[in-house]
């Protein structure tokens, strides 16, 4: 199971540009107008690249002074390229009537050069690597940003941010030196024609500036930014795959790595709707917490066999701490995740079943880790199918099998991680929402409510929903001794650890326009964006957009005398409420025992 | 063990629905408690146990929303059980209690009570089952 990534599209993106680049064949008008019309395109999708990183119009990098200089550059590079999209738009469309007809269209004529075909199929390779971008980022009700898998983060971070436009300037150069080559051509058959050939010669001038903008602001790009960037997935979500008897180890640990690509998805995409979603229920949380509790005792016992491995020397060498503090952290996992199966003891909520996303996935999960640890393809948590713990060259024979393991391992946890914190945001929600009730009998003797269920008790909510904060930073340990584990033992799910670091780097812009940053897609309040670094130095990336300056950029207004009114609006508005809030008189304390009683069935 | 041969005795001698309903509130409760006791005790049971620990909770819940169940407070008291003697004997004691408990609640859904006591029943004896199955010596 390896789902297309960025690197696979833009890597096909390099070779036909490097192809058309060549010039093979013999060059006619017809030809060269074709070249124009794909490299056009390439242009104005370089020029989507370029908004994506630096979401902000010309107007805000003249008047705001906090831009930093590589976004002023990005934006400067994008305006370059849209003009070299349409110069040569414009140059084709003019040189058309001069040429046959069959040089138009999408359709590779038989005449013309292998270039032309090549710098078509670039285009289509660079459109489908923003669109796999695009596909980890969704847009709100209110249009704000909404990030809808763990990559998200990942493609606005730094050192993606910085690859991309590396990689940017490296095809806005190439594409430059083609069109001043295609210029110059002297075609056989019928003569270029001059609008054509003036076109080319103009792209040429832009695409040269759009390059020499983004190369004056970009330093070396860091490979691990570059391959961070390659190795970002196409969002989606895979088929389930549930466990069937028998499955080898390598069905194993695609089957556990299956479930957790669609776990990391579908747990983010759901956390928000808990205060009303029928489907999150309070058995889907209760299962899915004692899934992971047998997850991450089935994950403990691995580890310390894997620890114990007479080979592990020459499997892993150096590797024992790492296993040493791995186990030890899937331990304080396992204990934390424990305390949350008790905190749900007769705890529902309005609807019933398990209805709730991934349900099923977490218990592949566990299932398929303990047919590795009991090495029995067979096995469940039933005491009927029970078997002893298999021994060390049973879970792994070879150090192809001991690092499959580990990957195993580390998606696990990877997942879980994401289970627990959607699952403590949406917890917290369905608390506050009034979603989750208690038996009335199990209230104490004071309350009196005449139904069979009661709101539950606050003690007990928050008993409920510390319970997962503990899991929350549990599994966050267990994850970082298991992504040092991955990266000794150069498990193909180490780039997760990598995604994760880099996702916690300053991020640099939103991707959408709209402002406003990031949003939790669990109904929380938007995500702090903090500044980029550049040259060591602090440099905030923008200052935030008020409400209706959000509100008229999302409307999209093309005059950028409404979009400054707008932040003038705002900023008065800040300055009035400010003198509000320095002038108000501050609110008397309120005395103890004031008499009020609290009704008797108010949960307390 | 004498718990749970008690809880198994009430059970079987519950006169009506109500005493029933109650007698397997506090049988369940006695479930998931010793199940959650025992998690420990064998790391190859781990699962069983605190999955039947899950299950039993739920039949709880079920119970709960059945009409006939008194609506005195329940007592809460017993909820840490003290466990003795072999887990395999413990296991097989709480799977037998559980079968019990299943028939119990399935009998009940043929007798004349309120839809939503039979409804509850139905729905508890389900969970229960589950319970039966995770700590059964020969479920396959």
């Amino acid at each position: 199971m390896n789902p297309v990534t960025f690197g696979d599209l833009i890597g096909q993106a390099r070779e036909h540009l490097a192809e058309a680049g060549r010039l093979d064949g013999k060059l006619d008008s017809t030809s060269v107008l074709g070249a124009a019309e794909a490299m056009a395109r390439i242009a104005r999708t370089l020029s989507r690249y370029l908004a994506d990183a630096a979401p902000f119009g010309v107007v805000e990098t003249l008047v705001n002074p906090a831009l930093a200089d590589w976004a002023r550059a990005a934006v400067d590079a994008r305006q370059a390229m849209r003009t070299a999209a349409a110069t040569l738009h414009r140059s084709t469309r003019s040189a058309e009537p001069e040429l046959p007809a069959e040089g138009s269209g999408e359709a590779v004529p038989e005449t013309a050069a292998p270039a032309v075909g090549h710098l078509r199929a670039a285009s289509v390779a660079l459109s489908a690597g923003r669109d796999l971008l695009q596909s980890h980022v969704g847009v709100g009700v209110d249009r704000e940003r909404l990030d809808l898998s763990q990559w998200a983060p990942v493609a606005g971070s730094a050192s993606v941010v910085e690859a991309i436009l590396a990689e940017t300037a490296g095809w806005s150069r190439d594409l430059a030196f083609l069109a001043g080559r295609l210029s110059l051509v002297s075609p056989a058959g019928a003569a270029l024609p001059v609008p054509l050939r003036d076109g080319l010669a103009s792209s040429c001038h832009w695409l040269l500036t759009a390059s020499s903008a983004l190369s004056a602001h970009s330093g070396d790009v860091s490979p691990a930014g570059m391959w961070l960037l390659e190795s970002i997935p196409v969002r989606q979500v895979p088929a389930r795959q549930p466990p069937a008897d028998g499955e080898s180890m390598a069905d194993l640990v695609d089957g556990v790595a299956r479930s957790a690509d669609r776990l990391r998805v579908i747990t983010r995409a759901w956390a928000g709707r808990s205060a009303w979603s029928p489907a999150m229920t309070a058995d889907s949380w209760r299962w899915t917490a004692s899934a992971a509790v047998v997850t991450c005792h089935i994950s403990s016992q691995i580890l310390g066999v894997l620890a114990a491995h007479p080979d592990l020397g020459t499997f892993l060498p150096g590797g024992g701490p790492l296993l040493a503090d791995a186990g030890e952290q899937a331990s304080r996992a396992w204990a934390a995740w424990r305390k949350v199966v008790p905190a749900w003891s007769l705890i529902t909520t309005d609807t019933g079943g398990l209805t709730g996303p991934g349900v099923a996935d977490v218990g592949d999960l566990a299932l398929r880790l303990g047919r590795i640890s009991f090495a029995d393809p067979r096995w469940t948590p039933n005491r009927a199918d029970r078997c002893a713990l298999a021994g060390p060259w049973q879970v792994a024979r070879d150090p192809v099998e001991f690092g499959a393991v580990i990957e195993a391992l580390h998606h696990a946890a990877d997942a879980l991680a994401c289970v627990a914190e959607a699952d403590h945001a949406a917890v917290e929600l369905a608390f506050r929402a009034g979603r989750l009730y208690q038996p009335t009998r199990t209230l104490p003797v004071r309350y009196d409510v005449p139904r069979k269920f009661s709101p539950l008790l606050a003690s007990r909510g928050a008993a409920l929903v510390g319970a997962y904060e503990d899991v929350v930073a549990a599994m966050s340990g267990t994850l970082a001794a298991l992504d040092a584990l991955a990266v000794a033992a150069q498990a193909p799910s180490q780039v997760q650890g990598a995604a994760r670091a880099a996702a916690r780097s300053p991020a640099v812009a939103v991707i959408l326009p709209g402002g406003g940053g990031p949003r939790r897609t669990d109904g929380r309040e938007p995500l702090h964006v903090p500044g980029r670094q550049e040259g060591g130095s602090q440099t905030p990336q923008s200052a935030p957009r008020g409400p209706l300056e959000r509100t008229v950029y999302a409307l999209r207004a093309g005059d950028p005398a409404i979009l400054l009114r707008a932040r003038a609006i705002d900023t008065a508005a800040n300055h009035v409420l400010h003198e509000a809030r320095t002038s108000a008189v501050p609110p008397r304390p309120t005395p103890p025992n004031t008499g009020r009683k609290v009704p008797s069935n108010i949960p307390g | 063990m004498d718990e749970i041969r008690a809880a198994r005795h009430r059970v079987e001698s519950a006169g009506d629905l109500a005493g029933l309903l109650d007698a397997g509130w506090d049988a369940l409760g006695l479930i998931a408690s010793v199940c959650r006791a025992c998690e420990k005790r064998a790391d190859e049971l781990f699962g069983a146990f605190m999955l039947a620990s899950v299950a039993a909770d739920e039949a709880r819940l079920a119970l709960a929303s059945a009409p006939s169940m008194p609506s005195s407070p329940a007592d809460l008291a017993g909820e840490e059980a003290r466990v003795d003697g072999p887990v395999e004997a413990v296991a097989d004691a709480v799977s037998d209690l559980a079968q019990v408990l299943a028939s119990s609640f399935i009998a009940a859904t043929a007798g004349p009570a309120d839809p939503a006591d039979q409804a509850a029943c139905r729905e508890a004896a389900t969970a229960v089952s589950r319970v039966a199955v995770l700590l059964s010596r020969d479920a396959r």
